[in-house]
């Protein structure tokens, strides 16, 4: 059998559409040859990643606003709150003030820190003691191998060795390293890093971040205001793709020097460097860089799940909220029948408050359920408090709050292909770091609450700067396959 | 709470590794088992399962192979209960597909880049029609009544784009897929 035909008769065997006489020699084809099977393992692959429709893009890129509202006006806010439908349309006038004037107070307090003069959060234990002050933070990080944490500093001078993976670092303003193994990189201050292999996608956007510096082998790649890939990990040469906005390129000798002029850079280009040639261009490239992009959901819109956003809700579930353009409501399971009994923080009348907080409840196996995640977004300012009543038009057999709970259902009951964010660690605020959560804050007196009935969930949240998000597990609707 | 703090590195680690090994399982499901609800209620199971016997997985080999072998206890249980719902692969099919499985799972970060990549080639048209159908979850009859085309039209024209793409990622990964 040739390869169409071959591909063919899989595709129609995924479709179902084979007669009954058919699928038994189908089923003795893919007994008996490899090449057969092989080819039904990959449509079938292809199938599936149709479905899972990569990763929730909720919204790392909500933190690049935030820091970008640290030095930019009131006016700007609002502005990008309308190139970005996932972004608060319009926020209350006087809201919007008392925002600006407390970010731009926070931004003050990280410019004039400026670098090298943070000793705020340094030296966190003997060991670090030669270091310099802590200049950036390990944000997050994906199937990494190394032996650093999530939310853990790092210092000017330290160098360290990521063996395999995917990690994100933060420098204290602002920029953004996603750095892909293997690679070592080593922190120079508090706007820049050496790279010595690997690959890296630098996101600067914001004021405070621009100038961060990428130092290689063969050559200074400045930031302008942009996003970039560096590709250094071939030993003899490193490449720079500019995947929008601008860098300055300067090369790098075999002795170290360096040029006394240096290129601009702008998007769709790109330039290699090596000890012999100097820096030449070449074609450009932004397909390397995708990969680790896409685990820290660097994207402006939502994908994946099904987001539902007021004036367009559709069936039985409606939204009334005072702040309710920063609440997105995602599917993320449809019918899905519970195989085990699932653990869930609260499922019936009860309030979730600072000075309650239920016990964990139990949803039966065998409960059909629809699962939606609500998620709590600030959005571009420094925090919303919002009352929200989501009424589901089913019974809610179960609400999930507790960061925990929730890590430990997003394999089971999130979407299917997703990657969710940690919203964890710690994160740079005012010159210091804060905690965060992905889970319901009860310290900040947030507060969940279902009504008798409980098809109805109200919510009072104040998240702060970063997302919260809840889980709901509603009673699905039967139907026939 | 150091206690906690494990269980949750833990549960962590698995949901970094479910999230990698979920397409390739997923799709060996559906391949076997015939009816839509009944593959999720199967992959809902193996996941309950790896959930349960994650102690007993052996890092040094490769958690998807280990997480198919899981598929394939699962469907094979499923099966056991479910005499009336005959599964469409007999066993040495279904052993069959499982090798090839893990075989092309190793490379399924390759494929899935080099189809997003053909996925982005196609005419929008054909995008919209696979948007719907494996996206959305519309019906053939719902996409054949929206896009003006009779039913078996659509489904001709899913498999063809489909067999479009799969020759675009063949060319792009190199040949090696075949």
């Amino acid at each position: 059998m040739n390869q169409d035909a071959l591909k063919d008769v899989c595709l129609r065997y995924l479709d179902r559409d084979l007669s009954d006489q058919e699928l038994l020699e189908f089923n003795q084809l893919i007994a008996e040859s490899e090449e057969a099977a092989r080819m039904l393992a990959r449509l079938s692959i292809n199938d599936s990643h149709f479905e899972f429709t990569t990763t929730f893009a909720i919204n790392r890129m909500t933190e690049q606003q935030w820091h970008a509202r640290l030095t930019e006006g009131m006016d700007e806010m609002e502005e990008l709150a309308l190139d970005d439908p996932g972004v608060v349309k319009r926020m209350p006038r006087q809201w919007l003030a008392a925002a600006a004037v407390l970010l731009l107070g926070a931004a003050l307090l990280i410019v004039l820190i400026g670098p090298g003069g943070d000793n705020s959060d340094e030296m966190a234990d003997g060991s670090e003691a030669s270091l310099g002050p802590a200049v950036a933070t390990l944000i997050t990080e994906y199937d990494a191998v190394w032996d650093r944490r999530p939310g853990e500093d790092l210092y000017t001078g330290q160098q360290f060795t990521l063996t395999q993976g995917f990690a994100e670092i933060q420098t204290r303003l602002g920029a953004v390293a996603i750095i892909e193994a293997p690679a070592t990189i080593e922190l120079l201050n508090h706007n820049a890093l050496s790279l010595h292999g690997g690959k890296l996608v630098g996101i600067c956007e914001t004021d405070t971040s621009k100038g961060f510096l990428v130092r290689t082998p063969h050559m200074d790649i400045t930031d302008l205001g942009t996003r970039f890939g560096v590709d250094a990990s071939q030993a003899e040469a490193t490449a720079v793709h500019v995947l929008e906005g601008e860098v300055e390129v300067v090369g790098v000798s075999k002795s170290g020097e360096r040029e006394a002029e240096p290129q601009q850079l702008t998007a769709g280009h790109a330039l290699r460097g090596d000890a012999v040639a100097g820096v030449t261009p070449v074609e450009y490239e932004a397909i390397p860089f995708d990969q680790g992009v896409k685990h820290f959901s660097y994207r402006p819109e939502v994908e994946g799940a099904e987001a539902i956003w007021r004036g367009q809700v559709s069936g039985d579930l409606s939204l009334d909220a005072r702040q309710v353009d920063a609440m997105q409501v995602f599917i993320e399971r449809r019918g899905m029948r519970l195989q085990r009994d699932t653990a869930v923080d609260f499922a019936d009348d009860r309030v979730w408050t600072r000075d309650s907080v239920p016990g964990q409840q139990i949803v039966s196996e065998g409960n059909r359920v629809d699962v939606y995640l609500l998620h709590l977004d600030p959005r571009g300012v420094q925090g919303v408090n919002g009352e929200y009543t989501i009424r589901f038009g089913r019974p809610i057999l179960g609400v999930i709050a507790h960061e925990d709970t929730l890590i430990a259902t997003d394999a089971t009951l999130g979407a299917a292909g997703t990657t969710y964010p940690a919203f964890t660690g710690k994160r740079p605020r005012d010159g210091g770091l804060v905690s965060v959560q992905r889970g319901l804050d009860i310290a900040l007196q947030e507060r969940a609450s279902l009504t008798a009935g409980a098809s109805v969930l109200h919510l009072e949240s104040g998240a702060v700067e970063f997302a919260d998000q809840i889980r709901v597990l509603v009673q699905a609707v039967e139907t026939e396959d | 709470m150091a206690e906690q703090r494990a269980n949750r590195d833990k549960m962590s680690e698995l949901t970094l590794k479910w999230g990698k090994a979920q397409t390739s399982v997923t799709a060996y499901v559906r391949s076997i088992v015939r009816n839509h609800h009944d593959a999720e209620d199967v992959i809902q199971a193996t996941v309950a399962h790896i959930l349960d016997h994650y102690d007993e997985y052996d890092p040094s080999r490769p958690f998807v192979a280990w997480a198919i072998g899981i598929a394939r206890i699962r469907i094979l249980h499923f099966r056991d209960k479910n005499q009336r719902k005959p599964l469409l692969l007999g066993d040495e099919a279904m052993e069959a597909l499982s090798g090839a499985m893990a075989t092309e799972s190793e490379q399924v970060d390759q494929r899935v880049e080099a189809l997003e990549h053909c996925i982005g080639r196609l005419s929008e048209k054909h995008q919209r029609v696979l948007e719907r159908r494996y996206r959305d979850q519309d019906s053939r009859k719902d996409i054949a009544e929206a896009m003006g085309l009779k039913e078996n039209s659509v489904s001709v024209l899913l498999r063809r784009v489909r067999h479009v793409l799969e020759d675009c990622v063949t060319r792009r990964l190199g040949g090696t897929s075949s």
